[in-house]
């Protein structure tokens, strides 16, 4: 018992001082911290309409890529119940962030035109748009609605085939990928096929542009995938930025699918929206015969409307020389299939290709996603200035230290040398809830606001009293007689019981507000329930057997004034024998 | 050792202050018998606090009511400035302050709901009149429908807070702790929210954060509390001469040494937070933090005390068992005022056997070795009981 009260208090020591010093120097010094305290925007969304947790998360994830779009350092994105907490600290240009973040993103089934290679000027990205340019025709203007049957079909498409780069999917044949920043998987391109119909799927078994060959983009210069910037939409100069505003009757220049380390490949250039997202009723991943793929189901109303994309892209007409129809989420292609059949006459429809389990299903997501965009909500907007969350952080430091400076004095004060443990203790504490939140920050994206100090400032309350319940105890027990050795271990027992269960009331509390409450109120919750905790730890592994270690020494127990038994309210020691001394007994 | 305490006590009377006293666990202030005082003296506070509430109501701040805040940091620019510029918006109506914090003074401007453009609009035209770049303003802004949002997510949390808590405590202790656990709540909750009512001072989230911290003490403070009666539960017997209110009253006794050191403990960030951090640093956040969490808390000290326990000394009393002891206990009240020492002794006798065997059960019933010294004051106090 005592061996092991040793051990426990040894290591607990020496966990606080080595983590701290790791911390200190090697394992990122100071935790991150909240835009009350740093400067920064805060901004908070709603879906305008009950939304589902796929949704949200998807919604999410467009923020997100639109954010690292805007090249801010240290974005923080996330969800709390309904609302989408979107935090950015040092961003340059404030007002245009709050724009482009809550801006609704939509799913648009496009014809593929060709690609661009990426960061040109932004006049060749114009040009290409423009009616005169190389893809000209594909991208002018739909005049009327995008149900109306593809007019020019009468361009031969060899003369398509000639201008533009024979095969759209030539980059992503790299793997199907996966954009680090976003969890959005990107699949690689595939196929559009009737799902019901397996038997003439395998007489299109060489569908001429799926292969996904390594062929070089003909007749343009090579897509650069060497490039290291991230995916940044203006990769894609000024026209990529714009392409989740362009209206849906204009073509675009959207970024392709973004590499594993978010660089991009080429800018695609689509054609006008032919089909809105809305018109998909449901999408699945599904592995029917051993490969994955995405089972597409549109709403009655869009097959006419899809159909008329595809049939001018497996025709490769003039309004869709690539062959193939992009599916864009946010101005970014997630996928562009090829259509096995001119018109699918159900509105079963597969997307087939090299598709592992992942992408298909970040695929159906995207499709189930686009089905019904999440209009957002501005809530809040918050701009905190740096000096204004320097201040607050410097006085909320400085409040916090001189608190617990007054904490301990007081503490030492009342029990003496069991002063000591609590200041000890607080130390050990205080160390350990630092290493956890700098750790915390760096692997969680943990960020300590302003509130999530007042829950520490608190808890200091809670931990402290936890010592309290404990001395009382000990003063109890050594009323009764008990040496104060006894009382150690007894008055532990009796308290342990009582902060165990008055800890588990305030965790319990914490829990409840962390997960049902936003913003500030979480931050502190989250704070005040890893304190708590805290104590519970220090309580048992270190409270006792420092105690127990305290009153081995006879002049800390002894001392007239500063000792334990002075402490605990017992009579001082008049002769030798303190320990048989009767407790509590006597009259003054 | 026992003989011995018991045989000294009535002979020669500790000779300590009331100070002296409370530091060892040993005043005998009769909490339980006064408890109509405590009601009535709660009753007061809260009915002038809800008459506040329902007349005057709650300044509520922008984030339950919607609006923006703008803070311009300027050594220059005087209210009537910013009140021309914030006029020509069309918000002649707005609130505009002076602030003085740790890195100078600036001017807060709060108006009604702002539409994107706009509110960007009068940021820069602010800023232009303060003579500083757009960036250095604070501009903070909330939709109408945010502070539905929150309240209504404060509320639904406060609901299963309250519900998990009851529980909680049911299954620790007893449902009939949980009672007076929650009523303390209320009553926390109750007076804080008048106070602010009353001196109109500004609700904002921090303010709620403050109020859900006040709840969790406020539980904290009376398990505590309600642990000890826990323990004591087995003293109360007609031979001992201890109806379960008096247990109560011991109990509390007891533990009032640790519940005014924790609160002292606890009230000293909080002031610290208040004083240093918001007056002479001039945080305002702090402010709005530490101010509710101040009154909270000594509420919550309060209510542990004077509310919780005598409403469950009441409840208690009302089972037929404790009903049927304190009526024996009464009708032999005479006799034992007679002689105290007579039942002292027994009592201390009863709990004899548990003396010599220093319990180690951490259990709710494990009473224990303390409660033979701490029970021979019992009697003397009843025998003073007004």
């Amino acid at each position: 018992m005592r061996r092991s009260g040793a051990l426990s208090l040894v290591f607990i020591v020496v966990l606080a001082v080595a983590w701290l010093a790791y911390t200190l120097t090697l394992g990122g010094h100071s935790p991150q911290l909240g835009l009350d305290l740093q400067g920064g925007t805060s901004v908070v969304l709603a879906p305008k309409e009950k939304a589902n947790q796929d949704q949200l998360d998807e919604a999410i994830a467009i923020i997100r890529r639109r954010v690292d779009g805007l090249g801010v350092a240290e974005p923080e994105i996330t969800r709390q119940g309904d609302f989408i907490v979107v935090s950015l600290p040092g961003v340059k240009n404030v007002d245009r962030a709050i724009e482009v973040v809550g801006q609704t993103a939509k799913l648009q089934f496009r014809p593929y035109c060709g690609s661009l290679p990426t960061h040109q000027p932004d006049a060749v990205y114009d040009e290409a748009l423009s009616p005169s340019g190389q893809f000209g025709s594909c991208v002018a203007p739909s005049a009327a609605a995008s149900s109306t049957p593809g007019s020019d079909t009468g361009a031969p498409p060899t003369s398509v085939q000639s201008s533009v780069p024979a095969e759209p999917g030539a980059p992503a044949t790299t793997a199907p990928t996966t954009s680090s920043q976003t969890g959005l998987g990107i699949p690689p391109h595939g196929h559009l096929s009737a799902s019901q119909t397996p038997a003439t799927d395998t007489t299109t078994t060489a569908p001429p542009a799926a292969a996904p060959t390594t062929t070089a983009p003909a007749g343009s210069a090579p897509p650069a995938p060497t490039t290291t910037a991230p995916a940044n939409p203006l990769a894609c100069g000024a026209a990529g930025d714009r392409a989740s505003t362009t209206p849906d009757n204009q073509g675009i220049i959207a970024t392709d699918d973004p590499n594993k380390d978010g660089s991009i490949d080429q800018c695609d250039v689509l054609g006008p929206t032919a089909l809105s997202g809305t018109a998909v009723s449901d999408a699945q991943a599904a592995i029917p015969q051993g490969s994955w793929l995405v089972d597409l189901t549109l709403k009655d109303s869009g097959l006419q409307g899809f159909n008329d994309l595809s049939s001018r892209c497996y025709n490769k007409d003039a309004t869709c020389p690539g062959g193939s129809t992009a599916i864009v989420l946010d101005g970014q292609v997630q996928s562009n299939p090829v259509p096995q059949t001119p018109t699918f006459t159900s509105n079963q429809i597969q997307i087939t290709g090299n598709f592992t389990n992942k992408t298909a299903s970040d695929l159906a997501l995207v499709l189930r996603y686009g089905s019904l965009p999440i209009e957002l909500q501005r809530q809040r907007v918050e701009t905190v200035s740096a000096t204004l969350g320097r201040d607050s952080l410097h006085a909320g430091l400085v409040a916090g230290f001189v608190g617990l400076a007054l904490v301990a004095l007081y503490m030492i004060l009342y029990y003496r040398a069991l002063g000591i443990v609590v200041v000890l203790g607080l130390s050990v504490w205080a160390a350990l809830n630092y290493c956890i939140i700098v750790w915390l920050s760096g692997n969680a994206g943990l960020a300590l606001s302003l509130a999530g100090v007042t829950g520490i400032v608190v808890s200091v309350g809670v931990t402290t009293d936890s010592y309290i319940v404990y001395f009382e105890r000990m003063k109890d027990e050594v009323k009764t007689g008990k040496t104060v050795r006894a009382a150690v271990d007894y008055g532990f027992k009796r308290a342990w019981h009582t902060i165990v269960a008055a800890d588990l009331a305030s965790f319990i509390g914490a829990v409840l507000l962390y997960w049902l409450t936003v913003g500030a109120v979480r931050g502190f919750a989250f704070f005040l329930g890893l304190s708590v905790l805290l104590d519970l730890f220090t309580a048992y592994f270190f409270k006792r057997p420092m105690v127990a270690w305290l009153v081995r020494s006879r002049w800390l127990t002894d001392a007239r004034w500063i000792g334990v038994r002075a402490g605990l309210g017992m009579e001082p020691v008049a002769r030798e024998t303190p320990i048989a001394a009767p407790a509590g007994g006597g009259g003054r | 050792m026992t003989a011995s305490d018991v045989a000294f006590a009535p002979a020669q009377p500790r000779k300590r202050g009331p100070l002296g006293r409370l530091y060892h666990g040993e005043t005998k202030i009769d909490f339980i018998g006064r408890t109509k005082l405590w009601f009535t003296l709660s009753a007061i506070f809260l009915i002038i606090g809800l008459a506040s509430l329902f007349t005057r109501g709650l300044n509520l701040g922008i984030d339950f009511e919607g609006g923006a805040i703008f803070q311009v940091p300027s050594s220059t620019m005087s209210v009537s400035e910013a009140r021309d510029v914030v006029s020509g918006f069309g918000q002649g109506g707005a609130k505009i302050q002076e602030v003085t914090s740790e890195s100078g003074r600036s001017i807060s401007v709060q108006t009604d709901t702002l539409d994107p453009t706009k509110s960007v609009q009068l940021r820069d035209a602010l800023a232009a009149k303060a003579n500083i770049p757009p960036e250095q303003v604070n501009r903070q802004e909330v939709g109408p429908s945010w502070g539905k949002e929150i309240t209504q997510k404060a509320r639904n949390a406060l609901i299963v807070f309250l519900l998990v808590i009851t529980l909680y405590i049911t299954i620790r202790f007893e449902f009939k702790m949980a009672v007076p656990t929650l009523a303390a709540l209320v009553h926390d909750v109750l007076i804080t929210v008048g106070v602010y009512s009353l001196s109109g001072l500004e609700v904002t989230p921090a303010t709620v954060v403050a109020l859900l911290t006040i709840l969790g003490y406020s539980i904290y403070d009376g398990i505590v509390v309600f642990d000890k009666v826990n323990e004591n539960t087995r003293l109360v017997s007609a031979t001992n001469g201890v109806s379960y209110s008096d247990m109560v009253n011991l109990s509390l006794n007891q533990t009032l040494m640790r519940s005014l050191n924790t609160s002292i403990a606890a009230v000293i960030p909080i002031m610290s937070l208040l004083v240093i951090g918001s007056v002479v640093l001039g945080a305002k956040t702090l402010e709005e933090f530490g101010l509710a969490l101040l009154i909270g808390l000594i509420s919550g000290a309060y209510s542990s005390i004077f509310i919780a326990s005598p409403l469950l000394a009441i409840m208690k009393e009302r089972e037929p068992r404790n009903r049927d002891i304190r009526r024996r206990i009464e009708t032999r009240g005479a006799t034992r005022r007679a002689e105290p020492e007579r039942v002292e002794a027994a009592t201390t006798e009863a709990n004899g056997e548990e003396v010599r065997e220093p319990v180690a059960v951490p259990a709710a019933a494990g009473s224990s070795s303390r409660v033979a010294t701490n029970i021979p004051p019992r009697p003397r106090k009843k025998g003073k009981r007004r």
